[in-house]
C-alpha cells in the first residue's frame, strides 16, 4: 500500500497531532524505538494544493515539537517505511535531540540602493561581484551580532539574488527574533520562518 | 542646554507576518525542496496485474497522470503464447 510520509519527530507524550492531512486523508502514526512518524495512506496529487496541505501539517506539528520532514512528495510502499524507520531510527533520534524545541528561521539578504551599471570589462564585472559579496556578508554578520545567543547555530548560502541565511532558535525566542533583527546598511533583510530545522538535520 | 539624544535604534527588518500569510512560494520552496529524501519504489497495479514497477527519487508528475500516458498491454493473438 503506498503512503505519504510526511515528517518524524521524537516520541513525547501528550502531543496533539493533526487528524487529517493530504486530500483529507487521515494522519497515521507509525513509531520505531524513540522515534514517532507521521504518515497519510495512498498516492497524493502532484498539486501546489496538496503541498500546501502537506505544509499545514507540518506546521501543526512544529508548534509543539520540531520535526524531521520529509520531502514532498515521497511515496513508499508501507513496508518500505517501516524498515527505514527501523535501519534510521536511531540516526534521526540523534539529530531531533539536538534541535529539539528549536525551530529554523531565515533571512534573504539582498543589496539595495546602488544602481546597477554595466561592467566595461570582465575584470570590473568580477569586482563589482566582489564588492557586494563582501557587503552581503558585513550584513549577515552585523545580523549575526544583533542577535547574540538568540541564534543557537548559524548556516548561509549565496543565491543568485544575496545571501541565505538560516538560523536555528528556540521556538519561545522567535518573537524577539524577529524584534532583534536589523535593517538599513544598504541591505534588505526579509525574515520568513518559523521552519522545520531541515538546514540543521544531517543526511545519513 | 541641548536635548538629550535617544540612543539610535537600528529599524526592524521586514518580517513575516504570521503563519497563515507565509509566501506560497516560500512554502512550495521549502516541501519540495527540502527534508529527508528516501529512495523508494512502488509498484502500480491495475486489474491485478502489476504495470509498472517505477524507481522514484522524485515523483515528477502524479501517477494518475502517467497512466493516462502509458499505452495498454497489447492482446496476444488467439493461438500464440
Amino acid at each position: 500500500m503506498p503512503v505519504l510520509p510526511y515528517c518524524m519527530l521524537l516520541r513525547t507524550a501528550g502531543l496533539k497531532l493533526p487528524r487529517k492531512g493530504v486530500g483529507g486523508r487521515p494522519v497515521r502514526r507509525m513509531t520505531e524505538a524513540d522515534l514517532l512518524c507521521l504518515y497519510s495512506e495512498g498516492l497524493p496529487p502532484a498539486s501546489a494544493e496538496a503541498a500546501l496541505e502537506f505544509h499545514r501539517v507540518l506546521a501543526a506539528v512544529m508548534k509543539q515539537a520540531s520535526p524531521a520532514p520529509f520531502r514532498f512528495p515521497t511515496v513508499l510502499e508501507l513496508e518500505e517505511l517501516r524498515r527505514f524507520l527501523h535501519l534510521n531510527s536511531a540516526h534521526f533520534a540523534r539529530q531531533l535531540e539536538r534541535v529539539q524545541q528549536a525551530v529554523q528561521m531565515e533571512l534573504r539578504i539582498t543589496a539595495t540602493g546602488e544602481p546597477q551599471q554595466a561592467a566595461a570589462s570582465g575584470r570590473q564585472y568580477l569586482a563589482a561581484r566582489a564588492r557586494a559579496r563582501k557587503r552581503l556578508q558585513s550584513g549577515a554578520r552585523r545580523v549575526r551580532r544583533a542577535l547574540g545567543p538568540l541564534a543557537r547555530r548559524w548556516r548561509e548560502r549565496e543565491t543568485a539574488a544575496g545571501l541565505r541565511c538560516y538560523v536555528l532558535v528556540d521556538r519561545e525566542q522567535v518573537p524577539r527574533f524577529r524584534e532583534r533583527v536589523p535593517a538599513g546598511g544598504g541591505l534588505s533583510i526579509q525574515v520568513s520562518g518559523p521552519w522545520p530545522p531541515t538546514e540543521f538535520l544531517e543526511a545519513l | 542646554m541641548p536635548a538629550k539624544r535617544k540612543p539610535r535604534r537600528l529599524p526592524k527588518a521586514a518580517a513575516a507576518p504570521p503563519d497563515s500569510d507565509l509566501n506560497l512560494l516560500d512554502i512550495l520552496d521549502h516541501v519540495l525542496n527540502a527534508g529527508v529524501v528516501v529512495h523508494g519504489s512502488l509498484v502500480i497495479s491495475l486489474a491485478g496485474v502489476d504495470l509498472i514497477y517505477v524507481g522514484l527519487n522524485a515523483v515528477l508528475t502524479s501517477v494518475e497522470t502517467a497512466l493516462r500516458h502509458i499505452e495498454p498491454p497489447r492482446a496476444l493473438p488467439p493461438g500464440r503464447r
